[in-house]
Parts: C-alpha cells; structure tokens; sequence
C-alpha cells in the first residue's frame, strides 16, 4: 500500500513538472501561451503567430529573434505579447524598418519609464516590410508566444 | 491619455537586396523532384550572385495575409463582385503539382476576400476547390473542411471560419518548410499574391481613384522579389513564370516610389500602447503606366489561373 503511495506521488510529480523541464526556456511549444494570446485579440483577426525561444548562454548564441513581416498601410494591427510562466525577465517585441535595427517603429518596452506593455497597437501609414523583433529584458533566456493580428 | 512624441526619421524606400542567379541552363524536366533551394544552390562559380534559402523565406514569410488587403478595400467601402474571382468549375483545368499549388494560392486568396466581405452562399465551392487542390497535392492534413464547411453556413461564424483558415494554411506553410518543398510553399504565395493582384487590378480599373492606383504601385516591391527568385531558378516552370512576369517587372520599373518617414505618435490608451504611423508614400507614376500595369496583371492571372 505505501509502495503505491508512493508510485502514485512520483507519477503526479512526473506529470506535473515534467512538461514545464519539457518545455522551459529553450524548448517552449507555447500552445497555451498562443491561446491566451488569442483571446485577448479582442477586435483583431489573426494574421500569424510567433514562438520565441532563446537559451543563449549570456552573450553567445543569439539573443533576438527576428521576423519580416509585410504591414499594410491604413490598417491598424495589434501585437500581443505572452510570456512563459517560467520566465525570468519579461519579452520585448520591436518594430524595426529593416533587419540590421536601423530605426525603431515601435516598441512594448519603454526603456524611458521602464515600463512593459502586453500588447501594441500600430496605425501603419506605409505599405512593405518591417521586422519583427523579440527578445527578453536583461537576460538571454525565455519564451513565450507573439501573435500579429490585424483590425476587422 | 498621455502623447509622446515617439521618433523622427525620414527615408527613401529601397527595394530588399535580394540577388540573383542568372541561371543559363535550364532543366529538362518541368517537374523537378529537388527543391527549390537546392537547384539555387547550384550556382555557376562565375557568377557572383545568388538567391540565399533565407532571400526565399524571408519572401514566403513576410507575405501579407490576403484578409489585409480585403480589409483595406472593404474599409474603404470598396465593394468587389463574383466575376473578380476565379471561376471553381473545372479544377482539373490545373494538372501539375506546380499548378495545383499556384491554384490552391489563388483559391485561398478568393476565400480571404470572400471571408471579409461576408459572401457565404458563395464559400462552399472555394471550400470545395481547396478540398480538391489540398488533397491533390497530399496536403489536406491540415485542414479541418467539415468543421469549415459547417462554419460557412452562418455568417455569425465568419470570423471562426476566417482564423480557422489563417492558421490552416500557416501550418501547411511551416509544414512545406520544413520538408524543404520551398518551391511549393513560393508557387501557393505566387498565387495568393496573383490572385489578390487581380481582384486590386479589376476594381482600380472600374474606379481609377488614385487610392486604388496607389494600390496597384505598392505591389512592385513585390513584383521585383518574385522576379528575382523566378530567374535564379533551373527549374523550366520558372523560367516560364520569369518570362511571363518580365514585361509587368518593366512596367515597373517606369515607376518609383518614395516614402518619407514621419513622426510617429505613441498613446498610452487604456493601458495598452498605440503607435500612429503618420509616414506618407509618394508615388511617382503617370496613369497611363497603371493601366497598362494593370492589363498586363489581368492577363497573367488570365493566362495562368483562368
């Protein structure tokens, strides 16, 4: 009987934690993170989402990821941003007008008040592509989900 | 609510720095089994430029979901008609894998504009196409067709149907990627882009307003990358796509566009950040130009879709 106590306990600890070492920074699937992303769209259609995973090692590897993404102009799109639980630092998502970070369009993170945002709005007043960048506030690790979604 | 003045810049547009194979044989077979990547890879050592596997993606990622467009023209009002769309009677008129792809593009385009513009009685025979080209081209995995058949009976569901959509051809595209069918993956974008580049065309020909001569401009950007990948390819097919998009590529070519970057104004709104882009894009083109851009897009899409 205390045998099966105890297989039962190692099981549900099993079940319970390994997912979250399955799947820690580095290995994040994100499934849940793009639900809770998905409905918080709000008055926005889905266009793509973005899962982000880094595990560099301080400054080795790399420490954004990047996407193009084609904006239209006089449509407003919103970006929402979800972290994984087991983050250590929040994610930061920017726009930039081309790969190498030349000029900064828009951001969720305000390094003037030091304040993160879930989420962004952007009115686009010109038509072709940006870039997409995430990345983790101080630290080289983390994931979590971006979803890009445009107004109805 | 708080105003922040967020960022002044201004710039010239330039088209993306994609090179280009200028491949002098071509394969004897239409249908070559390696990916589309892989004929880039073989490059004639005496050329110094070439089309990267990043170049392709980077064109297949960042191409706009064609519910961005008919979202634009419905905001404006804009109402599209039936007779715009491709006809689904004889789906077999499409015979290789190649043209199933372009079609199975073109068809999912229809269905972004159909989705927008609420035309449900309409859905079920694009369903019906996406059905046959999907399951022709052994890619119907990924999407759930009785759930969206079921869907497109009540427009109250048009926005599930809508998402359902986005994320079934996202995953196929993932999929195609990943199994390194690149070809595939730029054939269905090529026709997602032709078929939305016609739906632009025939009502900028109907209304010739400068916001729909605007919006045939912006696809030269466009026009250019495709191009671009099409003539570096060795693969036949391609070949016959770079020759048939040349003459619109020239088209191009007589216009330019400009775009000035202004200041953006960054609100704090209920918590959440609002970015307005307050950039303008100037383009420089005379009309006569548009039109014969837009003939020639009409009869590509003809031609090669019809």
């Amino acid at each position: 009987m205390k045998n099966k106590l105890i297989n039962i306990t190692i099981l549900l600890f099993v079940l319970t934690f390994l997912p979250s070492i399955a799947y820690g920074p580095g290995k994040c699937k994100g499934d849940s993170e793009y639900q809770q992303a998905v409905k918080k769209m709000g008055g926005f259609r889905l266009i793509k989402d973005y899962r982000v995973s880094l595990s560099a090692e301080k400054e080795k590897g790399p420490t954004s990821m990047a996407f193009p993404v084609s904006l239209t102009s006089g449509l407003r799109y919103k970006f929402i941003l979800i972290n994984n639980p087991s983050n250590k630092s929040k994610m930061i998502m920017s726009i930039f007008i081309n790969e190498n970070k030349e000029m900064l369009i828009a951001s969720s993170y305000q390094s003037t008040t030091n304040k993160h945002y879930p989420s962004i709005e952007f009115e686009c007043g010109n038509s072709g592509t940006y870039y997409l960048f995430f990345s983790f506030e101080k630290a080289f690790k983390g994931c979590g989900v971006g979803v890009f979604s445009v107004s109805k | 609510m708080k105003k922040i003045t967020y960022k002044i810049v201004f710039y010239t547009s330039t088209l993306l720095g994609i090179g280009i194979i200028n491949s002098c044989n071509s394969s004897s077979t239409s249908e070559n089994t390696n990916s589309l990547e892989e004929q880039l890879m073989i490059v004639d050592t005496s050329l110094e430029i070439e089309v990267s596997k990043e170049e392709i993606l980077k064109l297949i990622e960042s191409f706009p979901s064609p519910i961005e467009m008919a979202s634009v023209l419905k905001k404006n009002q804009i109402e599209i008609s039936s007779d715009m769309l491709l006809p689904t009677d004889s789906i077999n008129r499409f015979t290789t894998s190649y043209d199933k792809a372009m079609a199975l593009g073109a068809f999912g385009s229809d269905m972004g504009y159909l989705n927008i513009y609420e035309k449900i009685f309409l859905i079920p025979d694009y369903l019906e196409s996406i059905v046959t080209l999907s399951q022709e081209l052994d890619l119907d995995g990924f999407f759930d067709f009785i759930a969206m058949f079921e869907m497109a009976k009540n427009s109250e569901n048009i926005d599930s149907l809508i998402q359902m959509s986005t994320v079934s051809f996202n995953e196929m595209e993932a999929h195609l990627r990943e199994k390194g069918r690149d070809e595939l993956s730029l054939l269905i974008v090529f026709g997602t882009w032709l078929e939305g580049a016609s739906v632009i065309s025939e009502i900028a020909k109907k209304e010739q307003t400068k916001l729909m001569f605007n919006r045939v401009a912006e696809q030269k950007e466009f026009v250019n990358n495709l191009n671009q990948i099409f003539e570096s390819s060795e693969d036949d097919y391609f070949n016959i796509l770079t020759t048939k998009i040349n003459p619109l590529v020239k088209l191009y070519d007589e216009i330019s566009i400009e775009v000035i970057m202004k200041e953006a104004t960054m609100e704090e709104v209920d918590g959440q950040l609002v970015f307005i882009d307050n950039s303008e894009t100037i383009i420089h083109a005379n009309d006569k130009t548009i039109m014969q851009i837009i003939n020639k897009t009409l009869e590509i899409r003809n031609n090669l879709l019809k």
